[in-house]
């Protein structure tokens, strides 16, 4: 995923531009854990949502998989968002009218990659994984925010997408689970390309990369 | 997506509904009620008009008549015969019900009973104050009642003012003697269904009948409804009637005035249109909200790479079955309705809530008209749905 020359800037309410990020050119690559980090209100969640394809830059070129972003349609931006990219949310987004079971398989149901069989069975492998295999049929709010937050990995691996984006994943959670769910992303991390936004200075013992985002602008630490 | 898929989708959000869509799908309910009582009571009218075109019994309504002599025997009749298909039997009729007084066109007026304190609204003229005042109404006739036809009525209107010599029966119909009266004024007939009854003072009713020397006991020569049968079904009123006829016993079947049954389907269909606009403005509002209420799981839908249809169809699957949800409680309550008043109220308005049915079509077309509806609103709201991200969820 390479950026060029990313600029987002937003018009505030009372008519101001705020430059949330200024001129990001970075070469994001497969198999590296990434950290991004950065205080409240540098621009962390506005670049990985353009990363995420959810929101498109002010100007600058974004390549995703040599695609040029801007020149796709709605249409493939959301079968790229459903192909390679999965999401770990800090308020993990769940839909509290499924099962954790079936939120996972939520993103399979317009995916053609697999069976349903081995897509069940894939899951079921995922939640044994995590320690989940005895919740796969409890509603959110019957899991604890630990849970939750893993439900939606294995949410966003479902699909085997080649980027998993992962904005503050432990904001909301305690410290044993934060260490899980930073565990599990370092192991996906070996195949895939995992990006983590987060103000928590734990993630650099798991980060291969670590990134500063400050008053968007991106350095390498 | 698969469409088994988007109705597991669809009854999973039924299983969660919010108050919104809970007061949305009790209002669907009442409009599905209000549409489907309307045409079942139509269904009672439409079925008496189609017996009518194919010239049979229309109503299924028996009347038995004759004078009160008949009374008693009729009942002895009646309570021998056992008949499954009459539902209820009226008794319309005591022995001491009301006669009249009458006139017909050569002036002849037969004394038939005094009626005490009932004067009809008189709509000419004066009031009785004079011995030989008399009332009339304003058309009279001397034909049978039952084939009164207007070209025979004669016009006592006109003779406001004037007098009428009347020529007085006794009961085997000899002229006694002949007496003017002034008419003062006449009253509607038609309705009273009295064309051929005239009101003077009581103690001139009293003079004349002893004049006439006649010996009248209540109106026993007065032919009249005495009992009203409902039968359940038309094809069994023939064997009915031969029954009765065949014990001398006056029957007749009346006839329904086969406008009724059109006035009563364009209410019904105007009622429903009534109805579908409501329902729209109610469905206006409902999906103007139904946007922000489901942001949420639109835009998580959107994050986790959904396309723009297939939400569409998520969005539209889902609706459709809330609506099928009224639809089929509506229906049920219909029925369950049905059963209570033809239960308990059947011995009071047997012969019409017998007949209710159910008419699924119109509530079918309201149905339709609601998916429709639901569709045009969701292309309408693409805009809406494109503008709904993940990103703005914090914002809201
Ligand atoms: N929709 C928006 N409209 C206006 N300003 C915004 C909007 N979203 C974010 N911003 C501003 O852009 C900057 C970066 O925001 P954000 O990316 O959310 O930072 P972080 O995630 O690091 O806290 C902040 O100053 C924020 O106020
Ligand atoms: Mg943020």
């Amino acid at each position: 995923m390479k950026m060029e020359d990313i600029v987002k800037t937003y018009i505030s309410k009372n008519g101001n531009q705020v430059k949330a990020l200024n001129n990001i050119n970075y070469n994001f690559k497969e198999g590296k854990f990434y950290a991004i980090m950065g205080q409240s209100g540098s621009g962390k969640t506005t670049l990985i949502n353009i990363l995420g394809l959810v929101d498109v830059p002010t100007r600058g070129k974004y390549f995703f998989n040599g695609l040029e972003v801007q020149k796709l349609s709605n249409d493939k931006l959301s079968e790229i968002r459903n192909n390679e990219i999965g999401f770990v949310f800090q308020h993990f987004y769940l839909n509290n009218r499924l099962t954790a079971l079936e939120n996972v398989l939520l993103p399979t149901l317009i995916n053609k990659k697999h069976t349903k069989e081995e897509i069940i069975e894939n899951a079921k492998k995922l939640f044994n994984n995590l320690g989940l295999e005895s919740r796969m049929n409890h509603y959110p709010n019957e899991l604890s925010g630990g849970e939750q937050q893993r439900v939606s990995l294995i949410r966003a691996l479902i699909n085997e997408p080649s980027v998993i984006l992962a904005d503050e994943p432990t904001g909301n959670l305690d410290y044993n689970n934060e260490l899980e769910i930073l565990k599990l992303l370092k192991e996906v991390s070996k195949k895939k390309c995992v990006i983590v936004v987060s103000h928590n200075p734990n993630i650099k013992k798991y980060a291969d990369i670590v990134l500063n985002l400050d008053k968007g602008v991106l350095n390498e630490n | 997506m698969k469409t088994k898929e988007l109705f597991l989708l669809g009854f999973k959000s039924l299983k969660f509904l919010s108050l919104r869509k809970k007061i949305f799908l009790v209002i669907q309910i009442v409009i599905m009620l209000l549409i489907l009582i309307p045409f079942g009571f139509y269904s009672v009218f439409s079925n008496a008009a189609e017996t009518i075109i194919n010239n049979q019994y229309e109503f299924r309504e028996i009347s038995l008549y004759g004078t009160s002599n008949d009374y008693e025997k009729y009942k002895s009749v009646l309570n021998e015969y056992e008949n499954n298909h009459i539902v209820y039997i009226d008794e319309l009729a005591t022995p001491n019900i009301r006669a009249y007084t009458s006139v017909d066109s050569r002036n002849n007026f037969i004394l038939k009973r005094k009626i005490e304190g009932f004067v009809p609204e008189v709509t000419n003229g004066n009031e009785l104050n004079n011995k030989y005042d008399i009332i009339c109404p304003e058309m009279a006739t001397d034909v049978n009642f039952e084939e009164l036809n207007y070209n025979d009525l004669i016009n006592l209107e006109e003779k406001i003012g004037k007098t009428i010599n009347l020529n007085f029966l006794n009961s085997d119909d000899e002229l006694v003697f002949s007496q003017e009266f002034n008419i003062v004024g006449t009253y509607n007939a038609d309705f009273y269904y009295s064309y051929d009854t005239c009101y003077i003072l009581n103690n001139t009713f009293d003079e004349i009948l002893s004049k006439i020397n006649s010996d009248l006991k209540e109106d026993s020569d007065t032919v009249k409804d005495l009992f009203i049968l409902y039968v359940d079904n038309n094809e069994n009123v023939e064997e009915i009637t031969n029954y009765l006829e065949n014990n001398d016993i006056m029957v007749s079947v009346p006839k329904l005035d086969d406008k009724i049954v059109n006035y009563i389907l364009l209410l019904s269909i105007f009622i429903m249109i009534i109805l579908v606009i409501t329902s729209i403005i109610i469905l206006i509002n409902y999906f103007k909200n139904y946007y922000k209420e489901e942001y949420y799981n639109i835009a998580l839908y959107k994050a986790l790479g959904f396309k723009e249809k297939d939400i569409i169809k998520i969005i539209f699957i889902e609706n459709i079955l809330l609506i099928f949800v009224a639809l089929i409680v509506s229906i049920v309550l219909f029925i369950f309705l049905k059963i209570i008043v033809t239960l308990y109220l059947h011995q009071f308005v047997a012969f019409r809530i017998v007949e209710i049915r159910l008419s699924i079509i119109p509530l079918f077309i309201y149905y339709l008209v609601i998916i429709l509806l639901n569709y045009v609103f969701l292309k309408i709201d693409i805009n809406e749905i494109s503008s709904m991200s993940i990103k703005r969820i914090g914002e809201l």
